[in-house]
């Protein structure tokens, strides 16, 4: 990954090389008709370099209004980029249980959130999924394998393994199994264990759904979990 | 052509030599051409299960790197005409093999044998894929122990990486009055975590220790039960349907009664 480099001229708008494409990171302090000035100069600079890319913009504290998000959209399309996601929201905010990660706000639907990883087998010890979108395993999650996904996490068999749904910050992130017995459990911030007791039974036939409520994983049938919701 | 089976654990000690002997020899017994090939190089074993040891000239290494013949390296076994053993090195290590090396040596073999078994190193790393480099088949070996069944799930995994999709599994040294009172995982437990085919299951038995120290495999004496499951589980590579062994067959008429309604 490169370093943030400031570029003469442009003030306030930085590029950073990412696995998933270009990060750029805008200051939040200009307005916004100035900061489309200055990304507009910045994108000109690069003639076309970062066509075809994927692209991430970090607003940090901005906020957009429809319209602004649009105008960013077409002037990411003119340059012929593609606008994945956007980042906004203040670094770190605390709260009870600790401080939260940052949301992220995703623009292209189709691409991001929406996605998701099939895996058509049991996922054994030593075998790691990570995963922007979601990840549905048709078979069971062995311990020792590990999920990381920014959406849900839905296991068909029985999960044994540590997942962490939300992974980006999604406190909205669901975790779903035929049965969950899983190591460890972790949803955007949260963490948590399957309790020891349970160790013994038996388990098929036990679809359990483990979501975010007031700021606890709670683990419940899935009619309970659609109630609450 | 000859099939490449490779016998492999994960964990260390769970008797993945002594199976590789047994089968082999089991598979002579019935006239089958087999070389069994250790690939533990550095700490060798079978030649010594094998009561093959003060036998050994040439070794793996020295086949691949060309300085004997591979037909000088083969060991004879001295009970069964139609089972040889190419023993692995003592004094060198595992770098001096490359699974490419691995996959040709184990094609040649292929060519005059019916059975390559591969005595596979403990762990997962250089030497291990060495192990599976050449194989078609692999033959996972478990004890009824948590530990070793995650570890061969772990290596399930890796072998399925590898294209070696539907290994077989042999349970280890089953203690049956364990498994009844509960403080043994039971076959189906340990089936239901690694969703494998069952090859086997083999009690706990002196035998084979005893087998071991004497460099005589329990299948090559009769009157034992380790060397019976073996004998099944060679007559199942061969493709005979043979029943799962009855663990409490010395149990008496009322015990059978009391665990069937339990």
């Amino acid at each position: 990954m490169s370093e943030l480099k400031q570029t003469a001229g442009v003030p306030d708008i930085h590029f950073k090389g990412t696995r998933e494409g270009v990060l750029i990171v805008v200051s939040e302090t200009s307005n916004f008709s100035i900061m489309m000035e200055n990304l507009k100069e910045r994108l000109r600079m690069t003639k076309g370099f970062f066509a075809g890319s994927d692209v991430t913009i970090d607003l940090g504290k901005r906020l957009l209004d429809s319209q602004e998000l649009q105008s960013l959209e077409e002037l990411m399309s003119e340059n012929n980029m593609n606008l994945v996601q956007i980042v906004q929201g203040p670094m770190k905010e605390e709260t009870k249980s600790g401080p939260v990660l940052r949301s992220f706000a995703r623009v292209n639907q189709n691409r991001s959130s929406d996605r998701t990883y099939w895996v058509k087998k049991t996922l054994r010890s030593g075998q790691k999924v990570n995963f922007d979108g979601n990840v549905v395993v048709i078979g069971d999650v062995n311990p020792g394998a590990e999920i990381v996904a920014s959406g849900d996490v839905v296991v068909f068999g029985v999960l044994k393994g540590v997942v962490h749904a939300g992974a980006t910050g999604n406190d909205r992130a669901i975790v779903a199994a035929g049965g969950l017995r899983p190591i460890q459990l972790r949803i955007a911030q949260y963490i948590t264990r399957a309790p020891d007791e349970k160790k013994d039974q038996k388990l098929e036939g036990i679809s359990e759904i483990a979501y975010v409520k007031e700021e606890m994983i709670v683990v419940e049938h899935y009619y309970g979990f659609l109630r609450n919701r | 052509m000859g099939e490449v089976i490779v016998v492999t654990s994960g964990k260390g000690g769970v008797g993945k030599t002594t199976t590789t002997a047994n089968i082999g020899m089991a598979l002579a017994m019935m006239n089958k051409q087999v070389v069994l090939l250790d690939a533990d190089i550095g700490l060798r074993n079978l030649d010594v299960a094998l009561g093959l040891e003060n036998r050994i000239v040439y070794d793996i290494i020295d086949v691949i790197e060309g300085y004997c013949r591979l037909r000088q390296g083969l060991i004879k076994d001295r009970r069964y005409e139609s089972l040889y053993l190419l023993p692995a090195a003592q004094t060198k290590d595992k770098s001096s093999l490359s699974p490419q090396e691995m996959v040709e040596l184990t094609n040649e073999l292929r060519e005059e044998f019916d059975y390559v078994l591969i005595d596979s190193p403990a762990g997962i790393e250089q030497g291990f894929k060495n192990a599976i480099a050449g194989a078609d088949q692999a033959i996972i070996v478990t004890t009824p122990e948590i530990t070793a069944v995650r570890d061969a799930d772990r290596i399930i995994g890796l072998l399925e990486a590898q294209g070696l999709d539907n290994p077989a599994l042999i349970v280890n040294r089953i203690r049956p009055n364990m498994v009844k009172r509960g403080d043994m995982l039971d076959i189906d437990d340990i089936l239901e975590h690694l969703a494998i085919d069952l090859l086997g299951i083999v009690p706990d038995d002196e035998a084979v220790v005893a087998g071991n120290n004497k460099g005589e495999p329990v299948v090559s004496s009769n009157g034992n039960v380790a060397g019976t499951a073996y004998k099944n589980i060679a007559r199942r590579l061969l493709g005979e349907q043979v029943p799962l062994m009855d663990l409490y067959q010395n149990e008496k008429f009322l015990g059978k009664l009391k665990r069937l309604f339990s």
